[in-house]
């Protein structure tokens, strides 16, 4: 046998390109543990994820390390060197770094003044974490490669597993720190952000004043370059039913608007919050783009007409819709139905989601969707929910072209009795559709007897019960056209998959 | 179609297509250095880094990749993966250590990206999945730890939890 070692032969550069291709955990534990030669090459040379917690008895090891992307879960003692000392070893190169949950006011501190000129992706988690410590001033960085800001702000308890599982209800002088410490990171610069995401869970007009201010003199001051913007506003339980009104005047002075108004051209906008406090600034923000790719709008209801406009300013360039709350019914109880002719010139659209808003009563027999043949053939994913739709409306649009395209299709309570929703002929219709992978419909229109006849045969077809309300298919083998028996009944692994 | 010659250091000379000799920036940057245009041909390129037998295998890579998309650029977020390679190419490089290795050298020598890319991913799926003792019997590699020395270095990877 060959006692020359290939592999060692090679230069070092060479051999990081192939540890670059080994999992972490196989990189440390196994081979740092092969040879000298490679662990010294690994120690010098490679990068890694880290999840940094002081409470773990290896956690100074862990600030030694060529850290590419660290997750702060707890981190209130002092570095190895004792407060104000360099807490990473090589802090310019840490690309990624989220703070979560506890961590000291020094070591945030420190840590971002190492590392903010390096930084190219930031994730901070402002509450009940940062509480009860003296904090130095934090919006003295210089952001110099920052291109993505994602922030989560609350001053409530939450349940919610993505925001502050560990939140318990804070006061409202706690409630003023955090709002403080919020206020004052974001008059940091941040001379390349491209994508800001921001998700509030506060209590009250006050603090929602508060900060839809903060955000917005934010997104003024960087309107140069931000290409997306992410606003979630969730409001915290036993609040008040909140009015239309717009934020408080004090608030409303610190915004340039004019600012605001020269952030037009944006990629990717999504706007969602359940409260109406300020909600035409929002309505501003969304109706003036003109060259948007994806948009998401949840805002408390949305009247339709807001949308004619900004589709049709955008047409050319939307790739993905997502309208949510969409009201289609005024105060006197008359109905404007929706009217899908204007994505008509939308045609690059691939995904369009749009959700009546249900805290109006619906009449049953008034169309609230209608000429959804119009729809451009772009399109690959489509949900439609709680409107009531007729089922003649369906069938026209099976046999458009948009309808011949469709791969995935929800509908959501969109009728299930006299002439609305899918009977028998829709649901057949759309199972035969040629590019049809997977279909969502609940329920199903059982008002006529002929029409539940022609359901329960498709029902018993893919082994659901007699008149089941809910139907659910995945396509299982790409041949075309397709027939019955090319569908199975869905698990429920897949249907995550597409609800993704 | 224009060809240049490229001569491996045991003295084979090789035509090769200048577009496909252009996959490699080494030779791309001589060919510019030295004025070659796609036109003027039977010019002699020495690499004296590669014998004849693997720069054969090399232009054989380069011929069946001629048409190949330029790889897509260093992405420190995107997920590495190894089970993408080609059919063919996990075929092409079923060769011994040694070649595969001098394979690597070339590619490095001669700055093929995607060569490069593909034979270090094919280490990599040789590596995954062993044990250090394993990892060194397949690479000759002797351990140069003491037993003091190996405990030390996994009480360093602790912080790295093992499931």
């Amino acid at each position: 046998m060959c006692d020359y070692s290939y592999i060692l032969g090679l230069p070092a550069e060479v051999r990081l390109l192939i540890y670059n291709q080994i999992p972490q955990k196989e990189l440390v534990h196994n081979l740092r543990l092969v040879c000298k030669q490679f662990r010294a090459e690994i120690d010098e040379m490679c990068s890694f994820h880290v999840d940094l917690d002081d409470r773990k008895h290896c956690w100074e090891r862990v600030l030694q390390l060529r850290i590419r992307s660290c997750k702060i879960l707890h981190f209130l003692r002092p570095p190895p060197g004792g407060p104000g000392t360099t807490i990473l070893k090589h802090p310019y190169l840490l690309r990624t770094l989220k703070i979560t949950e506890h961590i000291s006011p020094s070591n945030l501190y420190y840590l971002l003044s190492d590392c903010c000129r390096s930084l190219g992706e930031l994730r901070l988690h402002i509450g009940f974490n940062l509480l009860g410590y003296e904090f130095p001033p934090l919006s003295t960085f210089s952001f110099e490669r920052l291109q993505r800001l994602e922030i989560i702000v609350s001053t409530v308890g939450s349940s919610s597993s993505d925001a502050f599982p560990f939140s318990p209800f804070i006061n409202s002088a706690q409630s003023k720190v955090v709002q403080g410490i919020f206020t004052e990171f974001l008059l940091n610069i941040f001379k390349l952000l491209s994508v800001f995401k921001i998700q509030i869970r506060c209590f009250g007009f006050g603090q929602v004043s508060n900060f839809v201010a903060s955000v917005l003199v934010f997104l003024g001051s960087h309107s140069g370059t931000i290409e997306g913007f992410d606003f979630e506003l969730i409001l915290g339980h036993g609040l008040p039913s909140a009015e239309f009104q717009p934020i408080s005047e004090t608030e409303l002075e610190r915004i340039d608007f004019q600012r605001i108004r020269n952030l037009r051209e944006l990629k990717a906008l999504r706007v969602v919050s359940s409260s109406p406090i300020g909600v035409n600034l929002w309505i501003d923000l969304v109706t003036q783009q003109v060259n948007l790719n994806f948009l998401e709008v949840d805002l408390f209801p949305a009247n339709c007409s807001i949308f004619r406009d900004v589709i049709n300013r955008n047409c050319g360039s939307l790739v993905s819709v997502e309208i949510t709350d969409l009201s289609v019914w005024d105060e006197e109880g008359n109905c404007s139905p929706f009217d899908c002719t204007i994505f008509g010139g939308c045609l690059n659209l691939k995904k369009l989601i749009l959700d009546r808003n249900v805290t109006r009563r619906r009449m049953f027999d008034t169309a609230e969707l209608i000429n959804l043949f119009n729809l451009p053939s772009s399109l690959d994913e489509m949900a439609l929910n709680y409107f009531n739709i007729l089922s003649d409306e369906l069938i026209l649009f099976t046999n458009s072209e948009s309808g011949q395209n469709i791969r995935t299709l929800y509908l959501t309570q969109c009728g299930n009795s006299g002439l609305y929703g899918v009977d028998g002929t829709v649901l057949e219709r759309i199972i035969e559709l040629p590019k049809i992978h997977f279909i969502e419909i609940s329920p199903l229109n059982f008002s006529d007897p002929e029409e539940q006849d022609k359901l329960n045969i498709i029902l018993d077809t893919f082994g659901y019960s007699e008149n089941h309300s809910y139907f659910q298919l995945t396509k299982t083998t790409h041949e075309f056209p397709i027939s019955l028996n090319v569908f199975s009944i869905d698990s429920e692994s897949d249907d995550e998959e597409f609800m993704d | 179609m224009p060809v240049v010659r490229l001569q491996s250091v045991d003295g084979e000379v090789f035509p090769v297509d200048v577009e496909i000799a252009r996959m490699s920036f080494a030779i791309r940057n001589m060919l510019d250095d030295l004025g070659v245009q796609d036109n003027d041909a039977e010019e002699v390129i020495p690499l004296p880094n590669v014998t004849g037998p693997i720069l054969r295998k090399v232009i054989e890579w380069c011929t069946h990749h001629k048409d190949d998309p330029p790889p897509p650029e260093e992405d420190d977020t995107r997920e590495k993966r190894t089970d993408d390679i080609p059919a063919w190419d996990q075929e092409f490089l079923r060769v011994d250590q040694a070649v595969l290795f001098d394979i690597i050298l070339a590619a490095n020598y001669l700055d093929i990206k995607g060569l490069l890319d593909v034979t270090c991913k094919t280490v990599a799926n040789m590596i995954k999945g062993k044990t250090p003792e394993e990892i060194r019997k397949l690479f000759n590699i002797k351990n140069d730890f003491t037993p003091a020395e190996e405990e030390q270095i996994r009480k360093e990877n602790e912080w790295c939890e093992e499931k």
